[in-house]
């Protein structure tokens, strides 16, 4: 399962530039690489999220109004992981637990993830 | 364990909090808007940051409470998987493709097990949890656990931290049973991730080692400031700014810094194994100056936004102390508090308070004071429990039920000189030790620094130690405004100039680095940093029971109002939870004395045989 959930995000991973370069072409700086003019960096964020919001996974606000294509990127990948998920009683060793890595994953790098 | 066990009815709302899969997992359980019981799962693994599900942590808080799973009506989890993972993809996109090696190693473990978080919190409470799985933003997690346990009805809110899903900071305003967070400042460009950048190329490790890089950063100069701001960080007049992402590697790579930041400093990043110089010791003042200079200014915008007379803050970065001591001193603020679990373990608590506010609408009372108990809101051990641990190991001890004699023996052994552990009560939530799991010693004692940090804790003599001070003595040692607190010792102060040995910084001044500890510094020279500085813990009656009264008892036989306290462990050992743990960390050390509750131990008087092998006890940690 490990070396086909590997194969497909091999296979995946040439369709994020066409992520880049949608934005790109439509002029969207997303994670702003590019050093915004103006006396501030601040973004304002939107109205309080919602009661229900509370029970999604996804956010109301963090990441809604950036411009970036990583929304539909996310669904995408999500219905695959939920091809490649673990079966919901797995009480085996094919359960990878979120917090088991490979050991030689810097903590620096994974705390990002 | 169980002294505080409190009977829940069926009616009450049972919410449990929970942060986990990055580092210091915990788990909060309130009942009724009441905090019960908050703990990291570190204590109770022995794992130092421990970052998996808290199973053990929420086993200890659910028994606390007489309840189990089933019982429970939410389970909260203090992050938003789905928008961090966007934000992860986002990334990748654009640094295509550059960022491969990263995505390769990261998106396996997100489509195979982070995208399925629910599943494992149902897996990991038994399968007996029915209600449903509540998920809040990251920063409102932290904004949650700053604002609702404050003292204040409304305050201004400050969250600092590397990263959650997109946010790195942001600003807000708390009134009533509300938190509303309203500016932000975005991934990859996070003040968090810049100390954490520096903490890796001066050689530490980070998420641990950034205290390290604030406690080197008094014995240095901060000549690389301009460079950091010229070419790292571009900072604006309202606090907010921007990174150049090409100085650094965390984006796309498996490093914190890239070869152009390593030439922009003129060498790779320095081995951990190797002799930390003055170069480092400028590097950590610099970094730790442009830290502060953004803390006060995004204070100062805050307060221009809203007005508040009062702040509150959570977020890693809100650990530094330092800088919090900045923005009392000098900023706009008449009131701070900051969430003693400021880091991501306090998000536990936060996703709790927010389910309990914003999802249940409930209503928030504010008492005199916070409501966090004095974050002793872990385990605790009665005197049967430890005796008859004590003796199923053979050990010799004291049991001293009246507490005069306990006091009276304890001033005595620390008025001599002497190094003891100090168990009692429950256990503090949060990294630091706030006399329930403390080594304390007499700040008067000149040797006292270099004892406790190369005989006890086993770690480098640069690293200073913090006083625990008499509420009503702090002004007469420490420059802190009249009306100020730090009980979760946060708040760095100078020590006043009355309480400094004549010339002793004309005397530093043609001194470099460690060189400088060499010199008496005040009269209190243990707890007196190489630049004046102390990071103070306010002890009050109401919140500190018995640590305030043996203070009070060393104060009335030696006129000082102050203790040494350091954290219950050695270098890359989570603070000590169980008397077993305190019994083994005493045995394993120099350690003079250990006291859990009422009972006293001298190691002098503990079979030989029990004694264990300091260097084996050092070697069963990981350095930190």
């Amino acid at each position: 399962m490990a070396a086909l959930t590997k194969v497909i995000l091999v296979l995946l991973y040439p369709l994020l530039v066409l992520g880049r370069l949608l934005n790109l072409l439509l002029g969207r700086d997303p994670l702003r690489l590019r050093e915004p003019r103006g006396k501030s960096c601040w973004i304002e964020r939107g109205p309080e999220p919602s009661p229900t919001s509370y029970f999604s996974a996804a956010s109301e606000l963090e990441g809604r109004n950036h411009g970036g294509f990583g929304r539909l990127a996310t669904i995408v990948l999500s219905w695959v992981a939920r091809l490649l998920a673990p079966a919901r009683r797995s009480t085996s060793k094919d359960f990878l637990a979120a917090a088991d890595r490979d050991q030689d994953i810097p903590d620096e790098v994974y705390t990002l993830w | 364990m169980g002294t505080n066990k409190k009977s829940v009815s069926s009616g009450s709302t049972k919410i449990l909090g929970l942060s986990a899969f990055y580092h210091d997992s915990a788990a909060a359980l309130i009942v009724d808007g009441r905090i019960v019981a908050a703990a990291q799962e570190e204590r109770f693994s022995r794992k130092k940051h421990d970052h998996h599900f808290p199973s053990k942590a929420v086993a200890w808080c659910l028994r606390e409470a007489g309840l189990s799973p089933v019982d429970l009506d939410y389970v909260g989890f203090y992050d938003k998987p789905l928008a961090k993972f966007d934000r992860l993809i986002e990334t990748y996109a654009a640094f295509w493709p550059a960022s491969f090696k990263s995505y390769l190693r990261a998106l396996p473990l997100w489509v195979r097990s982070k995208l399925h978080v629910q599943r494992e919190m149902e897996r990991a409470l038994g399968g007996e949890y029915r209600g449903r799985f509540v998920f809040a933003d990251h920063h409102e997690s932290h904004a949650a656990s700053a604002f609702f346990p404050s003292p204040y009805e409304e305050a201004a809110i400050l969250t600092l931290d590397g990263v959650g899903e997109w946010s790195t900071t942001t600003l807000g305003h708390g009134s009533g049973n509300r938190v509303r967070l309203t500016h932000e400042i975005r991934f990859p460009h996070s003040l968090g991730l810049l100390y954490s950048a520096f903490t890796y190329y001066t050689g530490f490790r980070v998420n641990s080692g950034e205290y390290k890089v604030m406690g080197l950063a008094p014995y240095g100069e901060p000549r690389f400031k301009d460079l950091i701001l010229q070419h790292l960080i571009h900072v604006r007049d309202d606090g907010s700014f921007w990174m150049d992402q090409s100085y650094f590697n965390y984006c796309a790579g498996m490093t914190m810094t890239s070869e152009k930041f390593h030439r922009l400093f003129g060498a790779p990043p320095r081995d951990s194994e190797s002799l930390v110089t003055q170069r480092e010791m400028d590097l950590a003042a610099s970094v730790q100056v442009v830290c502060e200079d953004v803390m006060l200014r995004s204070a100062r915008r805050l307060h221009a936004l809203t007005r508040s007379k009062n702040l509150v803050m959570a977020g890693g970065v809100a650990l530094n102390c330092v800088g919090n001591g900045k923005i009392l001193r000098e900023g706009p603020f008449d009131n701070i508090w900051i969430q003693p679990a400021a880091g991501d373990a306090g998000g536990a608590l936060g996703v709790a308070q927010l389910i309990w506010h914003h999802v249940l609408s409930e209503p928030r009372t504010v008492g005199a004071g916070d409501s966090l108990h004095g974050s002793l809101l872990g385990p605790s051990y009665t005197n049967t429990e430890i005796r008859s641990f004590l003796d199923s190991t053979g050990a010799k001890y004291h049991a001293l039920d009246q507490e005069d004699d306990l006091l009276g023996r304890v001033s005595d052994l620390l008025a001599a000189e002497k190094v003891v552990g100090w168990v009692q009560d429950r256990m503090e939530f949060g990294p630091r030790a706030l006399g329930a799991r403390s080594i304390i010693g007499d700040p008067r004692s000149t040797k006292m620094q270099q004892v406790m940090n190369l005989k006890i804790k086993f770690r480098e003599s640069f690293r200073p130690f913090a006083p625990s001070v008499l509420r009503e003595w702090n002004t007469e040692y420490f420059d802190m405004p009249e009306h100020a607190d730090s009980p979760y010792m946060l708040i760095v102060a100078p020590v006043k100039e009355a309480k400094r040995v004549a010339r002793s910084a004309e005397q530093m001044k043609g001194l470099v680095g460690i060189e400088k500890l060499n010199v008496p510094r005040s009269v209190v020279p243990s707890i007196t940093h190489v630049d004046f500085s102390a990071r103070v813990q306010t002890v009050t009656p109401e919140a500190n029971g018995r640590y305030y009264r043996l203070i009070k008892k060393f104060f009335e036989r030696t006129g000082c109002p102050i203790l040494v306290n350091t954290s219950f462990n050695i270098r890359g050992e989570p603070i000590v939870c169980t008397p077993h743990d305190a019994y083994r960390c005493f045995m394993g050390t120099h350690m003079d004395a250990l006291v859990l509750e009422n009972t006293l131990l001298l190691k002098e008087e503990q079979p030989e045989a029990a004694l264990f092998d300091a260097e084996a006890y050092k070697k069963s940690f990981s350095l930190d």
